[in-house]
């Protein structure tokens, strides 16, 4: 009886939703993470690609070349976080923080300098590719808004070029950046190659909120949904496809507060709670990249 | 203690007071000076290229942050909170943590001054209702950031993505406590809280503002706090530990337990922060009531972080930026969340010196070699 609705395509239907830009934002952060980069800027990236995901999206009257503006934007603002983190030496954190809190001005800014009565898509969206689908499953499976199905797509990749002779450069760039620079690789330049592929991803998670989720740009529209794709990385246990899934724990909990009544709220707390759990009992630090967060020029091990 | 006095050595601003250290500390606050006159230049430059009239946007940041008592009393109040969480960060930083998570511990804060302030059925009287809210606040804060310095110290989780989770747990606990538990009785239909008994709020400072003796409490803390850590044994010990932590386990510092303690003690400053916004500021608990002080306590701590002491200024300045930002609006047309961008430009000018600096050293060392 509690759980009936748990067996609805719409219930589920609406937590693939919500789980679409979490995923891409995780699937990103595992990229960033494997790579050694704690990428905190991911907000801030997030939220630059839902502003221009709508903006373009205005400008062009087409969604798809919406997120096309959406994804130079995030390739840009993620670059950005780079040119603080490594070429000013700001570290991880506080770079990610200035990207984050700049980005929140400068949508803010801009919405109101550029989009004085609102920014809004209007008929425009992104749904469906396809007509209606047959029976419920089919439904929630294959009758979803495209970027949903890139998050997977990016996840499956991601994981299998983490294998190949290309991977294994970029995870030691991840686990010891020592061994990395003796075999002669330029971590600066591969590291800002990652932070160009995962910006691009990411983006196309802030352009789902945009254009498939909300439809209109708000102050912080992203709402830590960011942050929640670094927190699927480590439940996840730093494997692409990990992070989907959790990213899909997530988002069923975020559709529950809607379903449950009364402690339907508290629901949100579960992913985040087994986020801490895993991260202090059965992972905690071991699993991790080694190099993840430390910089390029951390001179005190 | 050879390594003690290695540490005081590097730590140039540290206690001694001798030519080289003040000639330092000098160079220091000229540079982060230049670094907050410098982004505001650029960002009313920027202005005026959009079209937006300069002389309008300096006169509504002046009178919106210092131009009367009441705009300086607002500038002062924001700047309460950001004193204490950029000391904070600061503190946990000296030993080489990063607590990113100063804004769950300020909100839980908040919660448990509430509390004790209005649910704990206390007596009715401020001098017993205030000291007993602000040290729940406290102690509520230490023990959420505890959580992550046990986490750290126990298990080695990394605390930045702890502390962030924490956040996370804090805000939407706090967000359903608004709609449930402490709904207010008075309007139903609104998540928020009750206010805090008017016995339990902050008394003014200066009559007709919104300055109240919290802002005394919170520089006195602040400072306190800073001459402590760079003067006691305890904090040259956990300065030892933040840099270089190889050296200070060969010393035989107790590592794992300076990382709880100053774990605990930024937290305890954050929630103290939050007991005297509650009180002192906001006096119950809606939606969107707080403001990323947290992060912004991160910005300052790290503009400051070799000279600590400006640490309180830079929460006076920041403070100012957000009592200007309506005026902005206001008087100048200017959209608010330009403020929101200035907060980022000093650290980003900040460092931009620095790797000039840098720069220009190393090409010096290559013309003279």
């Amino acid at each position: 009886m509690v759980a009936s609705f748990l067996l609805t395509a719409d219930f589920w239907d609406s937590a693939i939703r919500v789980t679409g830009p979490i995923a891409l934002a995780a699937v990103a952060a595992a990229l960033c993470s494997r790579a050694g980069i704690l990428f905190i800027g991911i907000e801030g990236v997030m939220l630059v690609a839902a502003f221009f995901s709508i903006a373009g999206t205005i400008w062009t009257d087409s969604v798809w070349l919406g997120v096309l503006v959406a994804v130079g934007s995030g390739i840009a603002a993620s670059l950005v976080f780079g040119v603080l983190s490594m070429t000013l030496r700001m570290g991880d954190v506080v770079a990610g923080l200035v990207v984050d809190v700049g980005a929140l001005g400068l949508t803010g800014f801009f919405k109101d300098q550029w989009f004085p009565n609102g920014a809004t898509i209007g008929a425009h969206s992104l749904g469906p590719l396809w007509g209606s689908v047959a029976g419920g499953v089919g439904r929630v499976l294959f009758h979803q808004q495209p970027l949903v199905y890139a998050a997977v797509v990016a996840a499956v990749l991601l994981q299998l070029f983490l294998r190949t002779r290309w991977g294994l450069i970029v995870r030691s760039s991840g686990e010891s950046t020592r061994v990395a620079r003796s075999f002669g690789i330029d971590l600066v330049r591969l590291r800002f190659l990652v932070l160009a592929v995962a910006g691009a991803i990411v983006a196309l998670g802030g352009a789902t909120i945009g254009l498939a989720i909300v439809g209109t740009f708000d102050v912080n529209v992203v709402s830590g949904r960011g942050f929640i794709g670094l927190a699927c990385v480590m439940l996840g246990g730093w494997r692409p496809v990990g992070a989907v899934v959790a990213a899909l724990l997530f988002g069923v909990a975020y559709a529950l507060q809607f379903r449950v009544t009364g402690i339907g709220g508290w629901a949100q707390l579960f992913p985040y709670v087994l986020t801490l759990v895993a991260l202090a009992t059965f992972w905690g630090r071991a699993q991790g990249p080694a190099e993840e967060g430390r910089g390029l020029d951390d001179d005190s091990r | 203690m050879a390594l003690l006095s290695a540490v005081a050595a590097r730590s140039s601003s540290l206690v001694p007071v001798t030519r080289t250290s003040l000639a330092a500390a000098s160079r220091e606050v000229a540079v982060q000076a230049a670094a907050f006159v410098l982004s505001l230049g650029v960002l009313i430059g920027l202005l005026a290229l959009l079209g937006y009239d300069p002389g309008s946007i300096v006169r509504a940041l002046w009178s919106g942050s210092a131009g009367s008592t009441v705009s300086l009393g607002i500038s002062l109040s924001d700047a309460v909170p950001l004193m204490l969480t950029g000391v904070a960060v600061w503190l946990a930083a000296q030993g080489g943590l990063f607590n990113i998570g100063g804004d769950g511990q300020l909100q839980v804060g908040a919660l448990a001054a509430l509390v004790v302030a209005s649910e704990a059925g206390l007596p009715d009287t401020g001098i017993l209702l205030v000291p007993l809210a602000l040290l729940a606040a406290a102690l509520a804060g230490g023990a959420w950031a505890s959580i992550a310095g046990a986490m750290r110290t126990l298990r080695g989780a990394n605390e930045i993505i702890s502390t962030l989770m924490l956040n996370f747990v804090a805000f939407i606990t706090i967000d359903e406590v608004m709609r449930g538990p402490l709904q207010s009785k008075d309007n139903p239909y609104t998540p928020q809280t009750d206010p805090v008994p008017g016995s339990a709020q902050l008394s003014s400072l200066v009559s007709g503002t919104q300055l109240t003796w919290g802002f005394i409490v919170a520089l006195v803390v602040a400072v306190a706090v800073i001459a402590l850590v760079r003067t006691s044994t305890a904090g040259l010990r956990l300065q030892a530990v933040g840099l270089n932590r190889d050296a200070a386990r060969h010393a035989g510092l107790p590592i794992r337990r300076y990382w709880f303690g100053s774990m605990a003690a930024s937290g305890v400053l954050c929630g103290f922060a939050g007991g005297l916004v509650l009180l002192g500021l906001r006096y119950y608990l809606a939606p969107g009531w707080a403001d990323p002080w947290g992060y912004q306590g991160i910005l300052i701590a790290f503009l400051a972080m070799r000279s600590p002491l400006l640490i309180p200024l830079w929460g006076i300045l920041f403070g100012m930026l957000a009592a200007a930002g309506p005026v902005l609006k206001g008087d100048a047309s200017v959209p608010d969340s330009v403020v929101t961008v200035m907060q980022t430009l000093p650290v980003i000018t900040l460092f931009l010196l620095t790797f000039a600096f840098r720069w220009i050293g190393a090409r010096r060392a290559e013309v003279a070699a």
